[in-house]
């Protein structure tokens, strides 16, 4: 298919519209799946780790985080440290007048120092402790709480958990504000310190759908600020031996946690380098920064997810419709950077995540899902069009022009086709030649023209004929010209082709026919017109009728004057030796007669009249009167009311009859009768009339009946006459659909002429 | 009555002058056509005997000069030893009143020429009955007597009989027929004819036995003709031939 600008893939056909359909629809589907299912977590992951890390920023300078480190272990002892170190540590906190401490220490199991603790705890009255939920419960239940001892909890400013949402990856994007369980709901740990500042979101309803399922609500995403160690960290034992500034902690937000590499609770996270882990409590602090911003990325809602998912892979699959297959690869690949190019400007301007990945995987897919099926179409209809034109390539079997000379192959479809389509393009070239070589030895002068009269294509004859007129821009108009006619057009349109010969000026007389040529569609696609050479014909036609008028009057006159001679002699010197030369004269006057007539028969167009065989045969009869009255012979003719009605020549049906009667005149005995009869009759189940002339004469040899009808070969090898009459009958018969046989009878010889019958509903 | 013979056969000149003479006629012999259109100029002649094939011109033009420069032409016979169907239409369409094949039968020439004279110079007959030899004709009753015997005929079969009796030995075309008895009807079958022909060809017996032949003329028309005229002739020769 020639491209068209551009535009214009030029798709055409319903079987190129049922595939596009089937790509457009298995691609919708595709990406739908990839985006209301977490299919392609992992993918959306990578990009969004990625937009992640370039948020690289500045911790906030208002959150401290006091690890439990190597150091304070190796100076403090192991671990777990004694509730009066921790107690400790609170009341020195408690000085400093941090905004409010979140001891990310879990102190579920009673101890001795527990007392010591609670009244720390007391004391600083805003320290926020963690309690433990976990899911599932022991015993069976969906879930369980573990809450630092009951005067440790009644002493804390709150409880709060410190569940993690981890990925499939081991990552930790998100943290769960707010744990739930039916009724139940535990903020997250860090929550309090942010409503400090004002920027913790509300709290979301109770889910109560859910029943007593423990499920992370109001999932809030971590704007990590690079990898961890960016918070002001403040090592346990310093802050415990007093060696921080009095005023360092004031009215900050202190996390407390362990950040040693052997007390576990370390997290892989987007913002670490590879293959390093985060401690938990510099997650908490990301946290906390991320609500003191006012929020982490906001993940779209999964139908604009969808939607937005849609939208790309809806513009590519139109573009598949209108554009080139370059065009369409350009504007894919267009498509994907720019729907990662907006899922990164939104994420990183307006804090709004679009996962790409399925929207990308729909544009990366439909592209080769389209080529393949379009390829597939296209090649599907280039097999079915070669096996349509192999099979139906109309009037010649190209097949059999040229038979399939190459073996079919198994394996491959591809190559399949190709051989096909060389096995076809094979037959065109030859079917091509064929025509070629049939038109140029046509034994006529031809020429295809266009409808305008431009010649196409001419055979050598038609080069031998019109020599230099038939020029590289030459027009019918040139070559009838150069036969001296004015005008072409009326012979193309002559659809009777009777518009009698040309005569050349080179001394040929031609017979122009012409046939309009349509292609497949019946439109015109110009003519073909044949000039026949008719020269020897015409020639041999004239001096046929040459010798037909030689013999029809220029033969006959002498012969009449012979007979007027004879007539006119009053005195008869010898009558039998006159009489015998009127008799030869006669004769050659019959024979040249029954030989224009027969040839007349043979030759010249009929006329078809509707007549009345009874009238006709009325007719014969009475011409041949006065011979049969000399005879004493009776003509007995069919005396009915009833019309035998036949098609035909009324001349050479009376000839037909009067030969007939004047045979059985000839040959039946002096004083005899001549039986003539009509019947309808039926023959191949059409109605016919038979018409029956009986002599009562000596009949046939089987000898004489084998010669009979053959014109020089007369029956009765005494009888004078040529057979001329006899196969005038024949051939007249013949022409009015009809036939004439010999009936040898007990009596004499019956001649029976069976002819069409002339229904009247025919004429109508 | 002067009647110009042409033709380039002094036998047939001959002959024909010969029958002439016998019928009582003052027969004017010509060999050359433009010899014939000459003495047309000059002189008038009552009826024209012409051959179709002649050295200088063709009959047929003789006869067209004549139809187109004598007014009123004077009756025309064409004689021609050709015999073919279409040659005696084509001279008869040519203006030829009928038409003669060679060899000239004396019987029939002299009833041609007389059914020709009797044609163009009759005097009106008696009305009431019509009598043309043993066949009498009743316009008042539509009836026909013929040997004694009187047949009942239609309107239109009597008209068409009157018409070819009124016209013995003369061709006369399917036209002029039918304008002559149908007028100018319309839906005319153009079987209605050849019925008619048919019907009175049975009823009157216009069959040689009885002394008439109705003959159709190639796809021209028909020709009624008394057989007494020429069954002397054809008989003999048939009798020759036997």
């Amino acid at each position: 298919m020639p491209a068209r600008g551009w535009l214009g893939a030029g798709l055409t056909g319903r079987r190129a519209l049922i595939e596009w359909g089937l790509v457009a629809a298995v691609t919708a589907l595709l990406v739908g799946w990839l985006a209301l299912t977490p299919a392609a977590d992992r993918a959306d992951n990578l990009i969004y780790d990625g937009l992640i890390r370039l948020q690289d920023g500045p911790a906030d300078p208002s959150i401290v985080i006091i690890a439990i480190d190597d150091r304070s272990l190796n100076a403090l002892g192991r671990w777990p440290w004694t509730r009066t170190v921790h107690a400790a540590l609170i009341d020195r906190l408690t000085q400093a007048q941090p905004r409010a401490v979140a001891y990310d220490v879990l102190f579920t199991e009673p101890e001795a120092g527990d007392a010591a603790l609670a009244a720390a705890l007391a004391r600083a009255r805003d320290v926020h402790l963690p309690l433990l939920v976990e899911a599932p419960g022991e015993n069976g239940a969906a879930w369980q709480v573990s809450e630092p001892a009951s005067d440790l909890a009644r002493a804390a400013a709150s409880l709060g958990h410190v569940n993690m949402i981890v990925d499939g990856d081991g990552v930790i994007r998100r943290v769960p504000l707010y744990m739930q369980a039916g009724a139940h709901s535990w903020p997250q740990l860090v929550l309090p310190l942010a409503e400090t500042a004002g920027a913790a979101p509300p709290a979301p309803r109770p889910d109560t759908d859910s029943g007593e399922a423990l499920i992370a609500a109001a999932p809030e995403a971590i704007a990590y600020r690079g990898p961890p160690g960016r918070f002001s960290t403040l090592s346990f034992v310093d802050v415990l031996n007093g060696e921080v500034p009095a005023d360092f902690l004031k009215d900050r937000l202190v996390l407390v946690g362990a950040t040693a590499p052997g007390m576990g609770d370390r997290y892989a996270t987007p913002a670490a380098p590879h293959g390093e882990l985060s401690p938990g409590v510099e997650i908490q602090a990301a946290l906390l920064q991320t609500l003191l911003e006012g929020g982490g990325p906001r993940t779209l809602s999964p139908p604009w997810v969808l939607g937005l998912s849609l939208l790309p892979l809806a513009l590519l699959i139109g573009g598949f419709l209108v554009l080139r297959p370059l065009a369409n690869m350009v504007l894919g690949a267009g498509l994907i950077v720019m729907t990662l190019g907006l899922s990164a400007v939104a994420f990183l301007s307006a804090g709004l995540w679009f996962p790409p990945a399925a929207a990308i995987a729909g544009l990366a897919t439909a592209y080769p899902f389209w080529s393949w099926r379009r390829l597939a179409a296209a090649s599907a209809y280039m097999q079915s069009e070669v096996e349509a034109f192999q099979r139906e390539a109309a009037p010649i079997p190209i097949a059999g022009l040229t038979p399939a000379v190459i073996a079919p192959r198994h394996g491959d479809v591809v190559a399949k086709q190709v051989d096909t389509l060389r096995a076809a393009l094979k037959q065109l070239r030859d079917l091509d030649r064929f025509i070629a070589d049939a038109l140029r030895s046509l034994p006529d002068a031809t020429v295809v023209a266009a409808p305008d009269g431009r010649v196409l294509v001419a055979n050598d004859r038609a080069r031998a004929l019109f020599g230099a007129a038939l020029g590289p821009d030459a027009g019918l108009g040139d070559l009838f010209l150069t036969l001296g006619e004015p005008s072409w057009r009326r012979f193309i349109t002559d659809e009777a082709n009777d518009l009698g010969d040309i005569l050349a000026p080179g001394g040929q007389v031609l017979k122009v026919a012409a046939a309009p040529l349509t292609d497949a569609e019946g439109r015109p696609v110009g003519h073909i017109v044949r000039f026949a050479d008719m020269t020897g014909f015409r020639v041999a036609e004239r001096q046929r009728e040459q010798a037909l008028q030689l013999l029809s009057h220029d033969m006959r006159a002498p012969q009449v004057s012979i007979l007027t001679l004879l007539e006119g002699r009053q005195d008869r010197a010898d009558p039998a030796f006159e009489r015998r030369i009127g008799d030869y004269a006669r004769q050659t006057l019959d024979l040249a007669e029954g030989y224009v007539q027969l040839a007349r028969a043979e030759s010249q167009p009929y006329r078809s009249l509707v007549l009345d065989l009874g009238q006709v045969l009325m007719d014969a009869a009475d011409t041949l009167w006065p011979q049969a009255s000399a005879k004493g012979v009776t003509i007995q003719t069919p005396d009915s009311e009833e019309e035998h009605l036949v098609q035909g020549d009324p001349a050479l049906l009376r000839r037909l009859l009067t030969n007939l009667l004047d045979n059985a005149l000839k040959y039946g005995p002096a004083g005899g009768v001549i039986t003539c009869t009509l019947e309808g009759g039926e023959e191949d189940g059409r109605p016919t009339l038979i018409a029956r002339i009986s002599d009562q004469g000596p009949g046939l040899s089987e000898e004489a009946q084998r010669r009979l009808f053959q014109p020089f070969g007369h029956g009765d090898a005494d009888a004078r006459g040529s057979g001329l009459g006899l196969a005038f009958v024949r051939t007249v018969a013949r022409r009015h659909g009809g036939q004439v046989i010999y009936e040898a009878g007990l009596v004499g010889a019956t001649f029976v002429l069976t002819l069409p019958r002339f229904i009247e509903a025919d004429a109508a | 009555m002067k009647i110009a013979v042409l033709d380039d056969d002094p036998v047939q000149l001959e002959t024909i002058s010969s029958v002439a003479q016998a019928a009582g006629y003052r027969p004017v012999l010509f060999s050359r056509a433009q010899a014939l259109i000459s003495a047309l100029r000059k002189d008038t002649f009552d009826l024209l005997i012409v051959d179709w094939n002649l050295p200088d011109r063709s009959g047929l033009e003789v006869l067209a000069w004549a139809r187109t420069n004598l007014k009123p032409p004077p009756p025309m016979l064409l004689v021609t030893s050709r015999a073919e169907d279409e040659d005696i239409v084509a001279g008869l369409n040519a203006g030829a009143d009928d038409y003669l094949p060679k060899p000239l039968s004396p019987a029939v020439l002299e009833a041609r020429i007389n059914a020709l004279m009797r044609r163009a110079y009759a005097q009106p007959s008696t009305p009431g009955a019509e009598i043309h030899g043993d066949t009498v004709f009743h316009d008042s009753s539509s009836a026909v007597t013929r040997n004694g015997k009187t047949v009942v005929l239609t309107a239109k079969e009597y008209a068409l009989a009157q018409l070819l009796f009124r016209n013995l030995h003369r061709a006369l075309s399917r036209t002029y027929i039918l304008e002559t008895v149908w007028g100018n009807e319309p839906n005319l079958n153009s079987r209605s004819l050849d019925m008619h022909i048919s019907r009175i060809r049975t009823k009157l017996e216009l069959r040689p036995e009885q002394g008439f032949r109705l003959t159709p003329i190639y796809s021209y028309g028909y020709r009624l003709e008394r057989v007494s005229a020429v069954e002397a002739l054809m008989g003999d020769i048939a009798s020759e031939d036997a």
